[in-house]
This record gives structure tokens, sequence and C-alpha cells, in this order.
């Protein structure tokens, strides 16, 4: 029940966000944010971890604005890198790039930009409504999720491997277990065993997401281009106007209204869940986007729901990772440590008595995380006919500044050297695979979710034993991944009766 | 001839004079404090921004910055429990005493126990202070249905919450279930954090733990402290017994002390090996005072963090002490920690 305490909180709190001070604030953290999205590597969550000394002293308004606006574009600039350059800026941006890429390539790097912007603009914005809606009802949520829900919700993740590879089934598994394999270098969570690391301390904590994808990813399509000498986009292809394609985009997502929320609500109930994180929830929304669409064969190929999908889930998911660390002091996601870290600078204790205590800066943050997704989708907008003309650049002119951007993210993820080395080592694997025709997606998925599944798959075991499925919510999310899986087959079982 | 003699004596004297001055590595606190003018320090935590250590070594950093007249620049090197910083930092940092570290909780533990990655000797670091030593204590969930460690020893099988047996916490989760004798307890073992763990023990996935005491000073909090499993009472919680106040069996005891010696020197800023021995003296004397500082006192009291200094001198005794244990102990204690659960 909306009462008058409420009322003016969201006066107060919203009222906030007009004063000219916080909102040239919030211009300059959309354009750092934005800036630190595309760079690979760093990415919102250092662009938080760097301003915080400078939020010391300030009032939590202005910073909270501060750090809030940077952190909501952030992923939106990860995926820019990853449409125009085939580099993921962070690790969930690497399923923004598997049709946004292939669209650039054909020209039409403005209409996917377009959609890009528009879905996670838009999905930021729901999201955040969604948690507005949802902050009464947080901690029930919250504690609907065990260990056990979270293993079937990252197998629904899993899952979706069937539907993304487009060759042989045993090229797919194989794909598949390569990527699990890297998985589970260093140490196993449970027992603290050192696996597959060779004797070195280098390899215990596992092999880092942003080097991986950079591996996978951008560094063969740079040895290509390198090799052929050739821009990015084919020269044969017509130019159109940048402003009639990003519009173009733009309608794509209202074509694909429904999809679009279904991935916004998937987003926003991964972002609830501590501990299953980005990279879940833009996986579960390119599956739900492939086995949902009319035309699954032309994903990979340059299909504009495989960047609605993963797009509108991944900003969608920033809302729900809100949530539990505004009311529980728990937070939803990595970034959210760290936004909770400032909360605890600042004096402030997030929790059930901050909702009490500080709710005008709650609807702050709120109104924040929607004007910041609305500022940055329209900076998006104004800037991407310039960043397009990058795809038009000469192959031999670009192929030497992305491969030292590479080098610079792998880097910059961990201040490691090491990091650099493993990229460029991983990148042969990553290579052979593509001449070879294993799919590169299968095995990132396998590699980024395999670990998380064999944790809560691990603790769910030790807590429940074997009997940890039988939950209401595990039972739900089976139900739905079977359903999810079975549809394709099923309907080309169907048409094939048909036609014999 | 006498003085030519004498001449020669002293110009001999003015060059040893001058070749000890110059060899000397004794540098007095002015040179020192100039050393550090102007000059870049960088500040490695070995984990992830968003942590305590991180918090604190960013409200550290300013503070250092107006005593040294530096710029201190925090760099964060994550991984496998702080094991990945630690080593480069050990075996990698330039000894010019540019590069300091907050060190995490327990790394003489690690030591001692030879935990997989351990590429480090605690005896060799330069112990500038210790900044806070994290006092824990055996922690139930609000909600649930366990009052007291009776509650606990009444399960059929009471299920305790760890990220895993090497981590900073998890010798003491073993050493409170030994010690207070709570009966086919069972680890679940693998939460990737504490955050993971406080879910779980308010789902009732998990019957409890033991963790850091800050997560019961919150004005929020979810977790009730049955037990300090330190030494000796919590200040902070002078009602709640500690671990020597209850029967304990004395090969536990000795196993105790073990686990407190190895985790005494707490969360500390350090140098890496080969730093002068008067660097080491310079800095330990302006980390005091940085300690005592009022606004850093306040940044940490506001930042709901804690801040129990202890002098370089004092910490690096802890981490010798730590170190000392006989072979046969140290086989006791490998056994209970890394084996038998």
């Amino acid at each position: 029940m909306i009462d008058s305490v409420m009322i003016a909180s969201i006066i107060k709190g919203v009222s906030a966000l007009f004063q000219p001070m916080i909102m040239l604030t919030m211009f300059l953290a959309v354009i750092v944010g934005l800036i630190f999205g595309i760079l690979p590597g760093v990415s919102g969550m250092t662009f938080m971890a760097l301003m915080i000394p400078f939020t010391f002293g300030m009032d939590p308004f202005l910073a909270f604005v501060l750090l809030v606006s940077g952190y909501a574009v952030s992923s939106t600039g990860g995926s820019i890198a990853s449409i125009l350059i085939n580099v993921p800026g962070d690790g969930p941006s690497a399923a923004t790039l598997l049709d946004g890429f292939p669209m650039t390539q054909q020209g039409k790097a403005g209409r996917a930009l377009g959609a890009m912007f528009t879905a996670s603009g838009l999905g930021g914005v729901e999201g955040t409504v969604v948690l507005a809606l949802l902050i009464p009802v947080v901690i029930p949520i919250v504690m609907a999720f065990g260990s056990p829900e979270c293993f079937f919700l990252i197998v629904m993740g899993l899952s979706f491997i069937v539907s993304l590879g487009n060759e042989a089934k045993a090229k797919g598994a194989i794909a598949a277990l390569l990527g699990l394999l890297v998985a589970f270098v260093g140490y196993h969570d449970a027992t603290a065993f050192p696996r597959y690391t060779f004797g070195t301390a280098y390899l215990l904590d596992g092999i880092e997401i942003v080097p991986c994808a950079l591996a996978i990813f951008a560094v063969p399509e740079a040895m290509s281009i390198m090799i052929s000498g050739s821009a990015i986009v084919d020269q044969r292809t017509v130019r159109r106007s940048a402003s009639a394609d990003l519009w173009e985009g733009t309608k794509d997502v209202f074509r694909h209204w429904g999809l679009h929320i279904r991935c916004v609500v998937l987003g926003v109930i991964v972002g609830i869940v501590p501990g299953v994180g980005g990279h879940v929830a833009s996986w579960v929304g390119y599956g739900h986007a492939k086995t949902t669409s009319k035309h699954p064969e032309t994903f990979g190929h340059g299909n504009v729901e495989g960047i609605i999908g993963p797009e509108s889930a991944m900003n969608g998911k920033e809302g729900g990772a809100m949530l539990p660390t505004l009311a529980l002091g728990i937070p939803g996601s990595s970034g959210m440590a760290v936004l909770l870290g400032a909360f605890l600078i600042q004096g402030i204790q997030p929790g059930p008595t901050f909702l009490r205590d500080h709710l005008d800066l709650a609807w702050t943050i709120t109104g924040t995380l929607v004007l910041a997704n609305v500022l940055g989708m329209l900076i998006c907008f104004l800037a991407a006919p310039t960043l397009i003309k990058v795809t038009r650049v000469r192959g031999h002119l670009l192929a030497p500044f992305l491969v030292s951007l590479m080098a610079l993210g792998a880097y910059s993820s961990r201040n490691s050297l090491e990091d650099v080395f493993l990229t460029f080592g991983l990148a042969f694997l990553a290579w052979a695979m593509r001449q070879l025709g294993y799919s590169r997606p299968v095995f990132f998925v396998g590699y980024v979710l395999g670990g998380l599944a064999e944790r809560y798959f691990g603790i769910s075991v030790m807590a429940h034993g074997w009997k940890f499925f039988l939950t209401p919510i595990s039972l739900i999310i089976i139900a739905v991944t079977i359903v999810s899986v079975s549809i394709e087959p099923v309907i080309k079982y169907r048409k094939r009766r048909k036609s014999s | 001839m006498k003085s030519s003699l004498f001449g020669k004596y002293c110009t001999l004297l003015a060059m040893v004079t001058v070749f000890l001055l110059g060899a000397n590595p004794a540098e007095p606190a002015e040179d020192m404090a100039s050393f550090y003018q102007g000059k870049v320090v960088r500040l490695v935590v070995a984990s992830s921004p968003g942590g305590s250590t991180d918090i604190n070594a960013r409200l550290l950093a300013p503070a250092l910055e107006r005593y040294l007249k530096c710029t201190v620049v925090v760099v964060n090197k994550a991984g496998a429990g702080g094991m990945v910083g630690t080593n480069d930092f050990y075996n990698s940092s330039p000894k010019d005493g540019l590069t300091l570290m907050i060190s995490m909780e327990g790394l003489p533990l690690a030591q001692a126990l030879g935990a997989a990655g351990v590429r480090f000797d605690c005896r060799k670091f330069g112990w500038i202070a210790g900044l806070y030593k994290d006092s824990r204590s055996l922690q139930v969930a609000v909600g649930s249905p366990y009052k007291s460690l009776d509650d606990l020893r009444k399960l059929k099988q009471p299920k305790a919450a760890v990220t895993s047996v090497t981590s900073p916490a998890g010798p003491q989760v073993i050493l409170a279930i030994e010690a207070l004798n709570i009966e086919n307890a069972k680890l679940v073992k693998g939460y990737p954090g504490s955050t993971e763990i406080k879910l779980a023990l308010m789902r009732l996935e998990a019957d409890f733990t033991v963790q850091s005491k800050s997560h019961i000073m919150r004005k929020d909090s979810f977790m009730r402290p049955l037990i300090t499993v330190e030494e000796e009472r919590d200040p902070d919680f002078p009602d709640l017994p500690a671990l020597p106040e209850m029967k304990i069996k004395p090969e536990i005891t000795k196993v105790m002390e073990l686990i407190m010696k190895g985790n005494a020197s707490g969360r500390a800023l350090i140098t890496p090996p080969g730093v002068s021995n008067e660097k080491i003296a310079f800095l330990r004397k302006v980390t005091a005072a940085v300690l005592k500082d009022p606004d850093y006192v306040a940044s940490v009291k506001k930042a709901d963090l804690f801040s129990n200094p202890i002098s370089g001198e004092k910490t690096a005794e802890s981490v010798e002490k730590a170190l000392t244990a006989t072979p046969e102990d140290l086989e006791k204690l490998r056994f209970l920690i890394l084996k038998k659960y």
C-alpha cells in the first residue's frame, strides 16, 4: 500500500535527480561508464572500484548517482565492441556477438546496434520497474532459491547448448566437453584440491573469463582480418544511412516485443538469485530467443533476435541484482558487491532498515537506473554513426589496433601478464576449432556455466542428498527446460510427418 | 715527512669515511621521508574490489598519502583466496619499498598446513603493522530454530556451511565442531563466499557456520552468535563465551593454539622480502601514526570496519611463533583440517 511516507520519499528521491550538479554528474558518469564498457577487460565493476575513492565525503545522493549511472550503462558499452569488432567487453557480452558481428559483416551494423541499444536500454528501465514493484516481496523470492534451484537454473542455461551448435552433434558434444574441461581448471570449490594446474600457482584460480572470451571469439577474428587484409564489412555491401539503419534496429525490438519482455523477466529472475550472475542471464536470453524463433537456422548468421534476447536479459538483470543488495544487504552480483562496499564507506547499511531509513535514497538509485539507461541509449544513438565507421577501416590498419586492445583487455582484467599469454595460447585452440567446424559458442557456454553447475550440484548433494531436485521450484525449472529444449525437435518432427 | 704521513692518513680516513657513508645502508628518517615524497606507492590487495580488505585499503590509501606525501594506488590482484596475489607480491615485487600489500588473514596457517599454491615464506615478509584481526564466532540464522549449542548437538546430522577447509574461516569451523563435540557434523563445502553462506543458513540449507563478527555487528544482522571461536572473549560481545571456557579435550587444545597462532597476524600491511630494515622501520613508524589518525579512524568506523592495530614487531613475532610447531603437531593439524572432513 502506498502511504504518505512512501509518496514523500518518492518525491524527495526522484526530485534529487533533477539538481544541476547531480544531472551533470550522471551525464559524465554515463559517458565514462560507456567507455569502460567498450574497453575489454575493464567493466562497470572496475568503474565503481575506481570511483569509490572520489565518493569519500561526497553527499550520498551524488555518490550513488555517480556509481550507479556508470555501472548501469557499462554492459551496453560492452556490447558495442562485441557487435562492431567482435571483441566482447566482458563475459556476458559474448552472447551478443554471435549474431551481432555477422550482421556487422553483412553491412548491417547500424541495425544491430539500434536493436542492441533499444533492447538493452529498455531492458534496464523495465528491469528497474520490476525492481520497484518487487521490493515488498523480495525476501520470500530470494529465500525460495536455494542451491538446488540455482543448479537447475544454470542447467537451463547449459541446456541451450543443444540449440547453439549448427554442426554435427558429435562435434557439438566435443566442444561442450572441452569447455567443461577448461572450466574445471583450478581449485575445486569444495575440496580446495587443485586440478589441471600443472603445479603452477597461476592456474590455481582457474582461467579468467575475459582472457577466455577474447581468445575464443576476438583473436581468431582479428587473425582473419590480419590475413585477409580486408575491412570487417564486405566492401561490396551497399552503404546505407546509419540513422535509417539504427531506426530499423529499434523497430526490430518492437517487432519482437514478446521476446524482449520474456527475456527481461528471465533476466530479472536470474538477477534476484545471488550467485548466478550475468553470464547465465545473457545465455539463457540467447537460448530462449533461438528456441522460440521461427527461424532458428539463421541464428549465428545475423538474426536480430539473437541480439534482442541476450541484451534484454542482461540489462534486465541489473534491476534484479540491485534488489537483494538494497533490501537484504546481500549482493546479487560482483558489481553489486562493490556497490555494497560503497554503501558501507558512506556509513549506510543496506538491508531491511535501509528501506525504512533511506527510502528516498532507494528511489534515487532506482530513478538513476532508469535515467542513466535512457541517457546511455541516447548517447549511443548519437555516437553510433561515427563508431560504425571503424568497420570499414582496412584490415591491415585495424588488426594491429585490435590485437593491442585485446592484449590490454586481457592484462587489465587481473593486472596479469600471464593472462595475455594465456589469451594468445587459447586463441590457437579457438582458431583450430573455427577451421575444423567445432562450435566456439558451445565451448564458451560449457566453460562459463560448467564451473557454476559443478559448484551448486556439489552443494545441493551435500546439503540435501540425492533427492535434492524434489523441490517445487526445481521441478518447475526442470519442466521449463525440457519443454524449451524439445520444442524445436517436436516441431521439426511434426513438419516431417506432415510433408510425408 | 711527518706532515705528509699525517696528510696521507687524513686522506685515507676521509676516503674510508666517504666509502663507509656511501656503503652504509642506514638512511636517516628525513632521507626516508624525502624518498617517498612525490613517489607512487602500489598498495596490493589480493582480493577483488568490494570486500572488507579492499575497502580497508581504499580507506588507508588517502591516509598514507597524507603522511608519506606520495600517491598511493590500490591494485587488486585476486585469485585462489589471495594466494595468486600473495605469491606474485612475494616473488615479483620490486624491493624498493614502493610496493606494499595488505595481507590476507591466515597466511602463516596456510604455510604451516602446506596448502596448495603457497609459494612464499611468511617469515621473509616485512611486517609493517597488523591492521585488524577478525574475531569469529559460531553463528546460526536468526530465523532458525537453534537457540543454543545443545539445539545443534541434538540434530541427527548438523550441517556446517563453509567455503573450503583451507579458507580463512575453514579451520575454525572444524575446530568448533571438534572442540564443542558437535557429533556427526557434516561440512557442506563449496560456497563461494560469506554472502552465500549467510543465505544458506537463512534458508536452513545448512545449520551453522563460523564467520566474522562483522556479520553480527550490523544493524540488520540475520545471524545469531552462539559462541566466540577464539582464545578470548570479544570485547564487543562480552557475554559470549570463548572456546577455552568449554570443556575441551587436551589434543584439541593444542590444535586450537596452532590455529590461533596461524591467524594471529590478521590482515597486516607488509613489504616483499628484501626491503631494507631502515625502510621497514620508517614505514612502521609512519603507519603507526596513520592508524591513530582521527580522520582514518573515523572513516573506518563509518564504514563499519574494525581497527585493532598491532605493531609490526609484534606481528612478526606472532608469525614466527606460528611457524615453529613440532612436526607431530603439524601432522595432527593437517589430518584434522585436510583429511578428516
